[in-house]
């Protein structure tokens, strides 16, 4: 069974913020909760200093807090199928907010009372008219959202038979990984030793964030100033 | 309503002396095992208002206080968390400051005595 992970290179990365913008037309994520954003911010004394850009999106936990969290409530809208990806169920979810509380990287966004269009105010994007691709592009109001590791496509792939295409085929790839110009993200299956991602991240010793809370994301990271 | 709060105030009264020893104390393991058996009464709103049970739990019964809590008016800029944009978050007119999920991870972890969600065996 293959197990989908993300590597970012935070040392490629220089904030063009491409996978952002991908992320909301594919995925038509408001601003008020978004699935994907950049972290930028400044290390080092003048005049040694640098610039670093950390794109956070869900990191698909090995043991998600967040499920954890919502299972321990009762509701048990939150799943982690066997493919390693962690998706929300909006017809369980009853907006209590625990697993954004619980999540250690902020990741789950609780919609309000009524969720905006991408654009507040103005026509609805082309993309939005189109209405709902998969049911997971659905807005709904008080329930809570994230990155599904793009589950629209991956779920294709899987039903066509072609689930080693997964990170190599446009259409079988998540829209963030695809648009990035300087190829600073990769997904694919870790559980193959010799895919592009088990060797990027033995390579470049890419590692997980905040590892200290011990829910295995599978979102890997090289990064600059070593393990945070 | 009296056990309540001599619960809140003992557990609070222990809560330091928590932080410095390696096992719980007997209160706290007893408290959170009546609200997990639902001895004590928190009520049935899940949700993150003062009113529901998250913070009757926290707040109420274990006696945490919301500056314990509530300590960040902004994380600094290095912090990666992709909801860090939206504090401080002004709820009912006030501002409210942001947590750093680090301090939920000590009683939240295995082998302490909340409900488990982080380092799972």
């Amino acid at each position: 069974m293959a197990k989908f992970v993300r590597v970012i290179d935070t040392e490629r990365c220089f904030g063009c913020r491409s996978c952002v913008a991908a992320c909301a037309v594919e995925n038509h994520f408001t601003p008020e909760s978004p699935w994907n954003v950049m972290v930028e911010y400044e290390t080092g004394h003048y005049p040694n200093t640098a610039r670093n850009f950390v794109t956070m999106n869900c990191m698909h936990c090995e043991h998600p807090s967040c499920k954890a969290a919502c299972d321990a409530a009762g509701f048990k809208a939150i799943s982690k199928n066997e493919f390693g990806v962690v998706l929300v169920d909006y017809d369980k979810c009853v907006g209590c907010g625990y697993c954004a509380t619980t999540c250690p990287y902020g990741v789950p966004q609780l919609n309000g009372a009524k969720v905006e269009q991408l654009y507040p105010g103005a026509e609805k994007t082309a993309y939005e008219q189109m209405g709902n691709l998969s049911p997971l592009h659905r807005k709904k109001a008080r329930t809570v959202e994230k990155c599904t590791f793009c589950w629209h496509k991956l779920e294709k792939a899987i039903a066509a038979g072609r689930v080693n295409e997964i990170g190599k085929t446009p259409d079988f790839t998540p829209t963030c990984d695809l648009v990035c110009p300087v190829q600073a993200r990769l997904f694919g299956d870790i559980d193959d030793p010799t895919s592009n991602v088990s060797t990027y991240i033995a390579r470049k010793k890419a590692t997980q964030l905040k590892k200290a809370f011990g829910t295995m994301p599978q979102v890997y990271y090289v990064l600059n100033g070593g393990e945070y | 309503m009296k056990k309540v709060l001599f619960l809140a105030t003992a557990i609070s009264a222990f809560a330091t002396v928590t932080m410095a020893e390696d096992k719980p104390p007997k209160l706290l393991i007893k408290a959170a095992g009546d609200i997990r058996a639902g001895t004590i009464n928190v009520g049935k709103e899940y949700s993150l208002t003062e009113e529901g049970r998250y913070h009757k739990i926290h707040n109420e019964i274990l006696g945490m206080k919301c500056k314990g809590c509530h300590t960040h008016d902004a994380y600094p800029d290095s912090y990666l968390n992709l909801s860090k944009d939206e504090f401080p978050k002004t709820v009912d007119g006030e501002k409210t400051k942001a947590v750093e999920p680090a301090k939920c991870i000590g009683c939240h972890s295995e082998g302490n005595v909340a409900t488990v969600f982080y380092n799972k065996q």
